[in-house]
């Protein structure tokens, strides 16, 4: 089942860079593609691009069957809350604690103040030790903890995709075994995944399409499906 | 005459695009107004606890917090006022001259500068920190609209805030303001709460009250939009939080001149 397609898809660099040249490519269900690119911000770009955050200049993006319309962001709200997006520009909400960031969108959508983190949320944060930190402020945290704050609620979002730059910044050396298991689980039940790595680690735990930009150009170099490039 | 001719045609081009400018810039404020607007009549159920919230908090932040400041400011005005038109009473109408100056002009104004300078400036500071750093492009992801839940939190809480500064303003101002004279000088004030009472109309009520509401409403769009605007340089929040007070002051003047020439001339 087709999760992403991109048809003719141009995106302008927003600052050094090639941007993206027009551009065809499909993300299935269960996919892993590993991106390699000559520019770390041509790749930023792409993800950008995926996650509906950078505009693109022509082309048609296609998410579950549905082209979306980018005349009005209200319209992408729906789909960017199935797209969970870890990259360097990552961040979270400064002047709420990690609890309210993690439980931010079961509260919104739930209109009720009084929702708690549910059982597999705080299991996620025992496991990638945050837990002891919910009450504390992002400023009040280290770099660390806040990337594994951001991974946990991408994740808890229960994305279809995961654009994932540089997973491990986001695991650091103890967490980096729970990351790639909790991601596999994931992978297994459905989510694709979509990332940039210079860690072998990753490169090795994550075999999949290889996606290459190269100038700007975007192809699949080795694929163990059909895809076009 | 090349010189002078391309010097005049530098001029009108100059002339020109600042007046373009101003133009959009003034459509992009207006778009926004509306865009605000707009939400209160979809009103999406999604998220509406959430901004209940904000808006209670924003009141707090906005008024609550302010009274330290607006009543000592009330009562230092009202009673210098009062002061000084008790020497003049012999030429002017005490009571008349004090709702002209406390209900109709400087209640409105002097509220929307404490305003202007606690909390417009403080909004767009956070809204342009959250703009550089990402972090309503993280509201975006999670689905939920910074619009709503940034945005309409604080023109509601904002526009509420003014409102009820405006009013303890002028009571304190006029009520502080005789008690102090009363009770600190010997000045002689004669039957000044009744000639304030008589002098007061419902036209200058709706005035004060209609001022306080589009200063509330101006400012609010105004350091909302400055925020949003922000270029993602950390050295722009500053610039943004400027041209966030200094556009508001000259707003409010502009709205009040044509608020007080509609109602009185």
């Amino acid at each position: 089942m087709t999760l992403i397609e991109l048809k003719n898809y141009v995106l302008t660099p927003e600052k050094n860079g090639h941007g993206i040249s027009p551009c065809h490519l499909c993300i299935g269900k269960g996919d892993i593609v590993s991106i390699q690119s000559d520019s770390a911000n041509d790749a930023h770009l792409l993800f950008k691009g995926l996650a509906t955050l950078s505009y693109p200049q022509k082309g048609t993006y296609v998410f579950q069957g549905r082209a979306l319309d980018f005349s009005d962001y209200r319209n992408l709200l729906k789909t960017k809350k199935n797209i969970g997006y870890l990259t360097s520009s990552t961040t979270l909400i400064s002047n709420r604690s990690i609890r309210d960031n993690l439980s931010l969108g079961n509260v919104y959508f739930g209109n009720d103040l009084s929702v708690k983190l549910d059982q597999e949320t705080l299991d996620l944060c025992r496991d990638f030790g945050i837990e002891a930190l919910l009450d504390e402020r992002p400023v009040n945290l280290g770099l660390a903890d806040n990337k594994r704050a951001m991974f946990i609620r991408e994740l808890i979002k229960k994305p279809r995709v995961m654009l994932f730059e540089n997973p491990e910044d986001f695991s650091g050396l103890i967490y980096k075994s729970t990351l790639i298991r909790v991601l596999k689980e994931e992978i297994k039940a459905g989510m694709a995944l979509v990332f940039l790595t210079y860690d072998e680690d990753f490169m090795n735990a994550f075999p999949g399409i290889i996606l290459e930009i190269k100038k700007g150009g975007v192809s699949f170099v080795s694929d163990s499906q059909t895809h076009s490039g | 005459m090349y010189d002078s001719y391309h010097i005049m045609k530098s001029i009108a081009g100059y002339t020109g695009r600042k007046t373009l400018e101003f133009i959009n810039h003034l459509l992009d404020i207006f778009a926004f107004t509306f865009r605000l607007m707009e939400l209160f009549i979809t009103r999406p159920v999604e998220g509406r606890a959430l901004i209940k919230k904000a808006v209670v908090e924003q009141i707090y932040f906005t008024a609550v917090q302010a009274l330290p400041m607006i009543i000592p400011l009330a009562l230092m005005v009202g009673s210098m006022l009062i002061i000084q038109f008790t020497k003049l009473s012999g030429d002017f109408d005490l009571g008349k001259v004090t709702v002209v100056l406390v209900v109709r002009e400087l209640g409105p104004i002097i509220t929307a500068l404490l305003v202007i300078l606690r909390s417009a400036t403080a909004v767009t500071i956070e809204i342009s920190a959250m703009t550089v750093f990402n972090e309503i492009e993280a509201l975006e992801m999670s689905g939920v609209d910074p619009m709503r839940i940034v945005s309409f939190a604080r023109f509601v809480g904002i526009t509420t805030a003014v409102l009820c500064l405006f009013i303890v303003f002028d009571i304190v101002a006029i009520f502080g303001g005789y008690a102090i004279v009363w009770v600190a000088t010997d000045v002689t004030m004669g039957s000044f709460l009744p000639l304030v009472a008589k002098a007061i109309t419902p036209t200058d009520m709706v005035v004060g009250l209609l001022k306080a509401l589009t200063f509330g409403v101006s400012i609010t769009v105004i350091s909302l939009y400055h925020g949003f605007n922000t270029k993602k340089i950390i050295t722009m929040i500053p610039v943004s939080a400027s041209k966030t007070a200094v556009e508001s002051f000259f707003w409010i003047m502009v709205i009040n001149i044509i608020i007080s020439g509609v109602f009185y001339l």
